[in-house]
């Protein structure tokens, strides 16, 4: 998501005039480094971004990776439902209130089911703009936009009962039902490369460590050195 | 602070006004982390900017470490 859509200009432009941004880490995956200290292997994690109220009320969520015009139109689709149903004055006016609330929860709900069913029922007319987002010209995103097709499906089946819910009730559901990611403080398991635990223990981040060689400060380029595998507990107490 | 020798005015160097002699001149960090926005760097200081600014909130959820491209 980072180096897809988030890097983009227009997709930049768009969430820096609507949204503010933050980001929290709820998950881990596990970082396997070569013997030679250059190469390393990501095994699971993933990402997903909510789209909320400033009181922190899921209004939709884009859950796993997307191409720049996927996510664009998702945001877009989020902020245009939202006003829509702000502008409603049976809503709108009295948003604060827990009459309001529970309208623009039940429009929000609304609008999810329909997005779910245009894109799941051939033929359903969109009920807003930007369900059906243009899909990539780079061909070899095929695989990203079909996977966030999906992915949006069950977004919009989830949400179409817990829109407008706390971000702390929706958010490990999406994460957990939809990615399959546990959510967990858990650090971030790196392996096989103390020397660059070491590293980072100096200040030095470990993306900068290994774009440098993954060398100590002068310069050399030391290989490594591969963990060696753990000695197993049962053994070390007998 | 210190750096700034016990000056109490501070600008941004995009502050509208500009900065003058008797002002330090103070970047603001750079909290893109390689993408086109900035980051807050929590959630509550977010919630509370897009409340003031009248914005929605967006939150990104990641397994891992976002400042950091290696453990994310």
């Amino acid at each position: 998501l980072r180096t897809q859509a988030l890097a983009k200009p227009e997709v930049g432009d768009f969430l820096t005039k609507n949204f503010v941004a933050t980001f929290e880490k709820v998950g881990t995956f596990s970082v396997t480094v070569a013997g030679d200290g250059l190469r390393e292997n990501k095994n699971g994690g993933n990402v997903a971004a909510f789209l909320c109220t400033p009181a922190g009320r899921v209004i939709h969520a884009v859950a796993g990776p997307r191409t720049g015009e996927a996510f664009l139109a998702e945001a877009k689709w989020a902020t245009s439902v939202y006003a829509q149903i702000l502008r409603d004055p049976a809503a709108g006016s009295s948003q604060a209130s827990k009459a309001g609330g529970s309208r623009i929860a039940a429009a929000l709900r609304l609008a999810h089911a329909s997005a779910h069913q245009t894109l799941t029922v051939p033929g359903t007319p969109p009920a807003h703009e930007w369900v059906s987002p243009p899909r990539s010209s780079d061909p070899k995103l095929a695989g990203l936009d079909a996977q966030g097709r999906q992915q949006r499906q069950q977004v919009h089946r989830v949400l179409q009962t817990k829109a407008f819910e706390p971000l702390a009730v929706v958010g490990p559901d999406v994460y957990s039902r939809i990615l399959g990611e546990h959510v967990t403080g858990e650090p971030v398991r790196l392996q096989g490369a103390t020397d660059a635990q070491k590293a980072a223990g100096t200040g030095k981040r470990l993306g900068e460590f290994f774009a440098d060689g993954g060398s100590s400060s002068d310069g050399d380029r030391k290989p490594l050195a591969p963990t060696p595998p753990p000695k197993s507990q049962s053994k070390a107490k007998r | 602070m210190l750096l700034a020798g016990g000056m109490a005015a501070w600008v941004f160097a995009d502050d509208p006004v500009g900065p003058t002699k008797s002002k330090v001149v103070i970047s603001k960090p750079d909290r893109s982390y390689g993408t086109a926005l900035q980051w807050q760097p929590n959630y509550e200081m977010a919630a509370k900017r897009a409340e003031r600014e009248r914005k929605l909130l967006l939150v990104l959820a990641v397994a891992g470490h976002f400042e950091d491209p290696f453990f994310t």
